[in-house]
């Protein structure tokens, strides 16, 4: 099994490639068959994807999350998943490309730094305590993606109209308004996520993290992702701030979570380490 | 052995020629019905539709004398058409067979439009289609030639964007409106100016279901009348400027010769709007918006260069779809023209079986009271192998000049008539 697990590791970047690239077709050149074709190849990856988690969660015995790179992947899986069901919702696939781009390049290293927990390891990655807090923090986290993108897009928009540019920009992309709406709804619902993980995670500590300190580098980086997005939120609600601060402020709250991600997990030691 | 029959295209055009002479030859709707039935009795004409627009008038036909029915349609709408005399005879068009098929495949999709890519032709030759079916005037092959004209120009449109993005500026202030708010039943509009151009964009806005649409000016009683034509609320001019901040979009289409708005006098009261952007349009000359408020974080500002920017963009766009336009129109043409050859070889298939079938059933008459039944039953069954036998490679030849298509497979089937003494059975179907 652990053969088929690699291969499709390998198969799964490839696949979220030629995605990518018929999402780009249908942008770019306005072809409405590969729209048609990269929907129907996003949901065959994802069902190829959601196939490899579960062999991996089933051959190592735990949930695929315990290294930094498996997290990426169901990082990468959420992000598709939740774009699958906006498309679906919607029925707009022009910000398909923007989207995907960025889960290929997270499958991208997630597959090339493949790497997972064998043999012994702490019990608690079994435990549904565990299980429903690593959710939740990759559903905030996802979804915080998802509105950072979003926001990214409103910028481009937004710009291009500004400086009275009409090009492919102008023409594919949703109203400022949808994009502005999509960026505050991503972080709300990546909020109420992120906000379960962190309660859960309190509730695992006493359990998991022995050596758990309210000044931990991750724990503090979660808290400021999650202070930068409760101020989009409050922003479209309660302040009405312009559009594009909201856009800006959702940029730097990704900036702040890649961050996280990368610099945080690999290099610095912190409680999350289950090695 | 009939004449063959073949597609005509005969016609006018904003192509070749001016309004003057178009709307001499346009038929109207009434009279439509007529005109199709006495053209159906014209000779040789077996099958006709009529397309009639401002910018064409066009005559679809299945006929056979092909190469007079050129004169005979220009002397057909000259007895009802007396002027069409008058004009010179090189205004008139006229294309036969896959020519004329591609020209009406081309038409349809909005190719050979004035404006390319229009898309009101598409229902205009669906209406032309429509009215020659119910006077009875369509038959088999203009039924089918349509059907697949109409498939192309929905093909063209939906996979190409030659149809796509505004080209008039009151449309491009539309589209601009509409790429900053999504829902524009919950927007209000301030139109300033009743003018020619105001009442464009408000019937473009009207169209577009914009929640509130308010029109001022400084003479009161243009606003009025505008906001009676269509609907709109009027705001006195004198105080407008305090009912600017609740505006999501402002139109500025007066001949004042001044600013209407101004960085120092509005700038603020503009500037504050929300999560959204306010949106300034300016479509008058001289401008009504001082360009300043181009810089202000969350307004938009557009005049009429930056509108006539997106028409231009977008009619450079709908050029640059005429080759993959051109492609889907080839592909429909090719697939229509292989009806066409079916129609052919079937009917010829069937003739060529009953041929063989005819000359076994007499020769074996010759032998029913010379032979024992069962010497005349073992006769039957060897004569229907030999004729299978024969018959299987010419039919599998025919079957595939069906598929294949082209004007040499039509010569073919022709010599393989001849060969074989088979009447002419073109478009029995």
């Amino acid at each position: 099994m652990e053969g088929i697990i690699k291969l499709l590791n390998v198969v799964l970047p490839v696949l979220y490639f030629y995605t990518t690239y018929l999402y780009a077709i249908f942008f770019f050149r306005e072809q409405q068959p590969a729209g048609q074709k990269a929907t129907r190849m996003l949901h065959t990856t994802i069902a190829i994807h959601i196939v490899e988690i579960i062999l991996r969660g089933v051959y190592y015995r735990h949930f695929p999350v315990a290294t930094v790179w498996e997290a990426f992947s169901v990082i990468a899986l959420a992000v598709a998943l939740i774009y699958a069901y906006v498309e679906y919702r919607s029925g707009n696939k022009t910000t398909g490309y923007y989207i995907l781009i960025f889960v290929f390049f997270i499958q991208l290293f997630s597959s090339a730094f493949f790497d997972t927990l064998k043999g012994e390891f702490p019990p608690f990655l079994t435990s549904s305590l565990f299980i429903f807090h690593v959710s939740s923090a990759i559903l905030g986290y996802s979804s915080f993606i998802i509105s950072a993108i979003y926001g990214l897009m409103y910028l481009m928009l937004f710009h291009e109209i500004k400086q009275s540019h009409f090009g492919i920009i102008y023409r594919r992309l949703p109203s400022l308004e949808e994009l502005s709406e999509m960026n505050v709804r991503a972080a709300n619902i990546g909020l109420f996520f992120l906000t379960l993980a962190i309660i859960l995670g309190l509730g695992l500590t006493g359990q998991v993290y022995v050596s758990f300190s309210p000044f931990d580098a991750k724990a503090i980086i979660t808290y400021i992702a999650w202070f930068i997005y409760a101020l989009v939120v409050y922003g479209k609600v309660k302040a009405r701030w312009p559009g594009r601060v909201m856009a800006l402020l959702s940029l730097g709250g990704l900036a702040v979570i890649l961050f996280s991600m990368l610099v945080v997990n690999l290099f610095m030691s912190n409680f999350h380490e289950f090695k | 052995m009939d004449v063959p029959s073949e597609i005509i295209a005969f016609g006018i055009s904003h192509h070749v020629a001016p309004v003057e002479i178009r709307e001499r030859v346009a038929i109207t709707d009434n009279e439509l019905p007529d005109v199709l039935r006495r053209l159906a009795e014209e000779p040789g004409i077996h099958e006709a539709v009529i397309l009639s627009t401002c910018n064409r008038t066009e005559i679809y036909a299945f006929a056979s004398e092909v190469h007079r029915q050129r004169q005979q349609l220009l002397a057909f709408l000259t007895t009802f058409r007396p002027d069409v005399a008058d004009a010179n005879e090189n205004v008139f068009y006229f294309y036969e067979g896959r020519e004329a098929v591609t020209h009406l495949f081309k038409v349809a999709a909005g190719m050979d439009s004035m404006i390319i890519g229009e898309a009101q032709i598409l229902g205009q030759v669906k209406d032309a289609f429509y009215q020659a079916q119910e006077v009875g005037t369509a038959g088999t092959v203009l039924n089918k030639l349509f059907l697949f004209a109409i498939a192309a120009g929905k093909r063209v449109r939906a996979e190409t964007a030659l149809g796509r993005g505004a080209i008039s500026v009151a449309s491009a202030a539309v589209e601009l409106t509409q790429k900053i708010f999504r829902d524009l039943t919950r927007r209000k509009a301030l139109i300033i100016g009743a003018g020619e151009t105001g009442m464009l964009v408000a019937r473009h806005l009207q169209e577009k279901n914009v929640g509130e649409i308010y029109v001022t000016n400084r003479t009161v009683e243009r606003a009025e009348k505008l906001a009676q034509q269509l609907r709109l609320r009027v705001l006195p001019w004198e105080s407008f400027y305090d009912r600017l901040a609740e505006m999501d979009i402002v139109i500025g289409a007066t001949r004042a010769p001044h600013y209407i708005l101004t960085v120092e006098e509005h700038g603020e009261r503009i500037s504050h709007h929300g999560s959204d952007p306010r949106l300034l349009i300016d479509i008058a000359v001289p401008r009504d918006f001082e360009e300043g408020l181009k810089k202000m974080p969350n307004v938009i500002l557009q005049d009429i260069d930056d509108l006539q920017g997106i028409v231009a963009t977008n009619l450079e766009r709908r050029r640059q779809e005429i080759p993959a336009a051109s492609r889907i129109v080839d592909e429909e043409v090719e697939k229509f023209q292989q009806w066409r050859q079916s129609l052919q070889v079937k009917p010829t298939i069937i003739a060529l079986q009953k041929r063989l079938q005819a000359l076994r059933e007499a020769e074996l008459e010759k032998f029913k009271h010379r032979v024992s039944d069962a010497e005349y039953a073992h006769l039957e069954r060897i004569t229907q192998n030999l004729i299978n036998k024969i018959l299987h490679l010419p039919l599998v030849k025919l079957r595939e000049y069906s598929n294949n298509g082209g004007g040499l497979n039509l010569t073919r089937i022709d010599v393989i008539k001849e060969i074989f003494g088979l009447e002419d059975t073109r478009n029995e179907e």
